[in-house]
């Protein structure tokens, strides 16, 4: 039997028409066991319309690629194409991260399958619900004319919200307040991972192509290629897209703007310095290229490559508080590690790309390059070898405890070890590359009033009352190698006062304290 | 000019918020101000019961005319009696008859400015938006009262009855008044030359871009940035039809699903309920923000009628320092949303209440007109109110059958008291 199957999908939306055609792509996925739905051990598609209680009876025969020739009305009007549509994304997307992790990943609630309803309410809205172990796509009706939008036919949308899934799966404390990165980082992340997951859909990056030769323009910086949700967009907004990231104009005074505090508008901070660097790299590597599909193929490598590496940034980022510049050396790092010098132009163009958004990386002398996390202070390895490290969290808590006085441990702080995983990678040159990636959180639970006597002193708030409690939060990223030993300690630490100010600050002036939501979390 | 006292009488509407307030000078006529005239009792008939006397009794009391009429955002329970009536002795109607030199309004109220460029009609456009919305919201409920679970629709058609429909009111304060202001803050309000020997600040409601610092501190910030969300969530809502989207298709009754399913098809259901509450609720934040924020300060006093701006409004006023400083050591607090915990954010209230902090002659004052149990968070507050200040509540009134109540303020001849820090 082989390894994958090959389904037709929407390539970007209904609205992006080749020769008056709906532009589709064919892609392969896991060739897990399908059932009707579709649903597999990873994915379900429920048809269930809340808005007019509807619960629209499967596809009896999902392995099939039936909508393979089917005309544009039929893509259009067949709930089962819809469902196909988003489960052959939602699939794809997760076979993609669980590469590059090299492993499998767990969805952020219990279940092991996440439910898809691609008609779940008549709501120009779609998102990924936790509580509800679900991906919910909204429909409306078109402002001009009588057409409906299906968000789910968004390939942007789809694979967005499923970013979000996976996200929250591989990193769920990204979602707690904590300072405006990190609530900018699930957006921009989700942004990023829908555009670059684009390049691997050829026909998407062919008939952009074209369009821009047609009218003359430069070909690589097609940027109809990179804006997000455009027909959603058009329909909501009336203009283009949702988000333009790649059309910002750098400048290291944006983290500032008021516009900018909010999540989506900062997350398309960190997605225009990404892809700035990927168009600037795109540009070097196919220089002189005038062969549309060799560009294409230059295109697609590099933005897989570049995709990977954002990806894998996420086992190297800090568990709680991280900020564009931790996450930029999480990506340095994870380049660093599997793709080594050969890779130093795009770390090189991110650098510079980053730094035009008044974006930093870690410094420290003891980094292999600039930007990438340097290695503990003091060399730490674990008394179990590897694969015993890996297979409970205690074995990692033992590792902490033996070595607390070394990690600087407060021993007033609550502490867990939230997740260890065994990653197996293949690094540009075929090699394996072992390790195992373990965090842990802690957390301080004080009055405000104490905030003073500790060593730092966390500042508190104008006007917070003394007697509110309050929660300081630090964690770490180890990765270990496959003799055990610790390679990388990535921190963001309960005695940072400067950081643990800030986020106690942010979450002051946004009302977290003011609702008994806020209240009762922080209880 | 001399003053010889102030009075503000807190009237019970029920739920809504009614306050005249009354200035006597020595040797010149006494100015009256009107802030807000609105309930949300239901139906027409009852309205006019609850708000006739009331209306009665501020003719009487400015006799027959008013200087000033404050309208501080739209809802209902703000406005809904200034509406005009047909017949001649409506609430509404003898508001008019007092001929008003002056009415003052959010800026969001200004006719055109929905056709403004920039921000400011995105904020208006979405304004608008939000009403066509929850209008829709209130039809569908109307339309198919099975579909949502009977506590939620309760609660919904509740909320959104405080607010809608209020066409009357809105076009009736159109024309009321020989002049009329739409105020942001920092501008004039025109009061000024009403009340001789005090100055009038508008710390609220912001324009957008107006206020430095944090996006947070943008009060309308969310209403621009979707402007054309809420036009596609009326649209949505407005196009609510109970038929299946693509009816050729079998389906089975969600009761009949697969078992496995139910489960997904009874949260769904729920979380679509969450939704349309959860921006129900959006959209009366949204319009409480847009309230006119006044500190009328003379005398030694300083009176604050924040209408029912929440938390944004309150982070846009807290943003500038002048406005901050201007809260220090207020006379009179109108609790802003009816007491609710969301109307005096803990990290604005230490401000608000310093007076009764530094102990002085001339304690705190605070008026509150509310309906006992209407949020959760509101005893919390009220118990700061009553600790803190000398807190006058329409829930007390009601209790002993009492249509009003006045605060007298004399001038404060006494240096004014600073706060520390």
């Amino acid at each position: 039997m082989s390894g994958q199957r090959t389904l037709t999908i929407i390539a970007r939306d209904p609205s992006v028409r080749v020769r008056g055609r709906i532009l589709r792509a064919h892609v392969d996925i896991p060739a897990d066991t399908v059932g009707p739905g579709p649903r597999s051990s990873r994915a379900e598609v429920i048809d269930y319309d809340a808005s007019t209680r509807t619960l629209y009876q499967p596809d009896l025969n999902p392995n099939e690629d039936v909508f393979a020739g089917a005309s544009d009305r039929a893509l259009l009007s067949h709930p089962h194409f819809h469902a196909q549509n988003t489960f052959a994304i939602v699939t794809r997307m997760l076979a993609r991260f669980e590469q590059a992790l090299g492993r499998q990943v767990d969805w952020g609630f219990p279940s092991h399958q996440i439910k898809i309803a691609p008609h779940a309410f008549r709501d120009a809205n779609a998102f990924y619900s936790k509580q509800n172990e679900s991906l919910l796509f909204g429909y409306f009706p078109a402002l001009r004319g009588r057409r409906m939008i299906y968000s789910c036919l968004s390939h942007d949308v789809v694979a967005h919200e499923t970013a979000h899934a996976l996200l929250d799966g591989i990193r769920g404390r990204l979602v707690e307040a904590a300072g405006p990165d990190q609530a900018a980082l699930h957006e921009g992340f989700a942004d990023l991972v829908a555009l670059l997951s684009l390049f691997s859909l050829r026909p998407v990056v062919d008939a952009a192509l074209a369009q821009r030769r047609s009218k003359g323009g430069c070909k690589l910086t097609d940027p109809s290629l990179l804006r997000v949700a455009r027909q959603v967009g058009q329909e909501i907004h009336g203009r283009q897209a949702l988000r333009k990231p790649v059309e910002l104009p750098p400048s290291r005074r944006l983290l500032r703007r008021r516009e900018f505090q909010d999540p989506h508008r900062r997350g398309e901070i960190l997605v225009a310095a990404i892809l700035r660097a990927f168009l600037d790299q795109w540009s070097k590597v196919s220089s002189g290229q005038t062969a549309r599909a060799r560009l294409i193929d230059e295109g697609a490598n590099l933005a897989d490559h570049v995709l990977t590496a954002v990806v894998r940034a996420l086992d190297y980022c800090p568990p709680v508080n991280i900020t564009f510049s931790d996450f930029l050396s999480a990506i340095l790092t994870a380049d660093f590690e599997h793709n080594g010098c050969r890779s130093r132009p795009l770390r090189d163009a991110l650098r510079r790309s980053f730094h035009r958004f008044g974006v930093s990386p870690v410094q420290s002398a003891r980094s292999p390059e600039p930007g990438v996390w340097p290695p503990p202070a003091i060399p730490l390895q674990a008394a179990v070898p590897a694969d015993a490290l890996h297979r409970n969290k205690h074995e990692i808590f033992q590792f902490l405890w033996s070595n607390r006085e070394a990690l600087g441990w407060n021993d007033e702080a609550y502490v867990t070890v939230e997740s260890v995983n065994p990653a197996k990678r293949v690094d540009e040159r075929g090699f394996h590359v072992q390790e195992i990636v373990a965090d842990y959180v802690k957390t301080l639970r004080i009055r405000a009033g104490e905030l003073a006597w500790l060593t730092p002193a966390v500042i508190k708030p104008a006007g917070m009352p003394d007697s509110q409690m309050v929660t300081l939060t630090g964690g770490a990223a180890l990765v270990f190698d496959r003799q055990s030993r610790l390679k990388y300690d990535i921190r963001s630490s309960l005695k940072d006062a400067a950081k643990q100010s800030a986020r106690l600050q942010y979450l002051w002036d946004t009302g977290y304290f003011e609702s008994r939501d806020g209240e009762e979390r922080e209880r | 000019m001399m003053l010889k006292s102030v009075s503000v009488r807190m009237y019970d509407v029920g739920w809504g918020d009614c306050f005249l307030l009354r200035f006597d000078y020595l040797r010149a006529r006494a100015r009256h101000i009107l802030i807000d005239f609105g309930t949300t009792a239901v139906g027409a008939a009852e309205e006019r019961e609850r708000l006739l006397p009331i209306a009665e009794d501020i003719r009487s009391r400015c006799g027959g005319k008013l200087d000033a009429v404050v309208a501080t955002h739209r809802h209902r329970d703000h406005i809904g009696g200034f509406a005009g009536r047909k017949r001649s002795r409506a609430p509404g109607n003898l508001i008019a008859a007092m001929q008003p030199h002056l009415v003052v309004q959010p800026w969001t109220e200004r006719p055109g400015a929905q056709m403004d460029t920039g921000q400011c009609g995105r904020v208006a456009r979405a304004l608008a938006g939000m009403e066509r919305f929850s209008t829709s919201v209130l039809r569908l409920l109307e339309a198919s009262p099975g579909e949502f679970d009977p506590s939620r629709a309760a609660t919904l058609r509740a909320m959104l009855r405080q607010h809608y429909p209020n066409r009357h009111a809105v076009e009736s304060l159109l024309t009321l008044g020989a002049k009329r202001t739409y105020v942001a803050a920092g501008s004039l309000s025109g009061l000024e030359s009403v009340l001789p020997g005090f100055s009038i600040r508008v710390l609220g409601p912001a324009k957008p871009g107006s206020v430095p610092g944090k996006v947070s501190a943008d009060p309308l910030y969310e209403a621009w940035r979707k402007c054309s969300f809420w036009d596609a969530e009326a649209a949505a809502t407005e196009a609510f039809s109970t038929k299946p989207l693509f009816p050729g298709i079998p389906q089975w009754h969600p009761a009949m699903a697969p078992p496995r399913m139910r489960w997904f098809v009874d949260r769904i259901n729920r979380l679509r309920e969450d939704q349309i509450l959860s921006l129900s609720r959006a959209v009366s934040s949204a319009v409480n923000n847009s309230s006119v924020v006044l500190l009328i300060e003379g005398f030694g006093h300083k009176l604050l009628f924040p209408g029912d701006v929440e938390m944004d409004g309150w982070s846009a006023i807290m943003q500038q320092a002048p406005a901050r400083a201007a809260l220090q050591d207020i006379t009179l607090y109108k609790a802003s949303h009816h007491g609710a915990g969301n109307g005096t954010p803990r990290s604005v209230w230490p401000l608000l209440r310093g007076r009764s902090a530094l102990a002085v002659d001339v304690p705190l004052y605070s008026m509150v007109s509310r309906q006992p149990n209407k949020y959760p968070d509101e005893p919390r507050f009220l118990d700061e109110l009553a600790t803190h200040t000398r807190m006058l509540d329409t829930s007390a009134l009601r209790r002993e059958g009492r249509p009003h109540t006045d605060i007298e303020l004399e001038p404060l001849r006494k240096p004014k008291a600073k706060l520390v820090a």
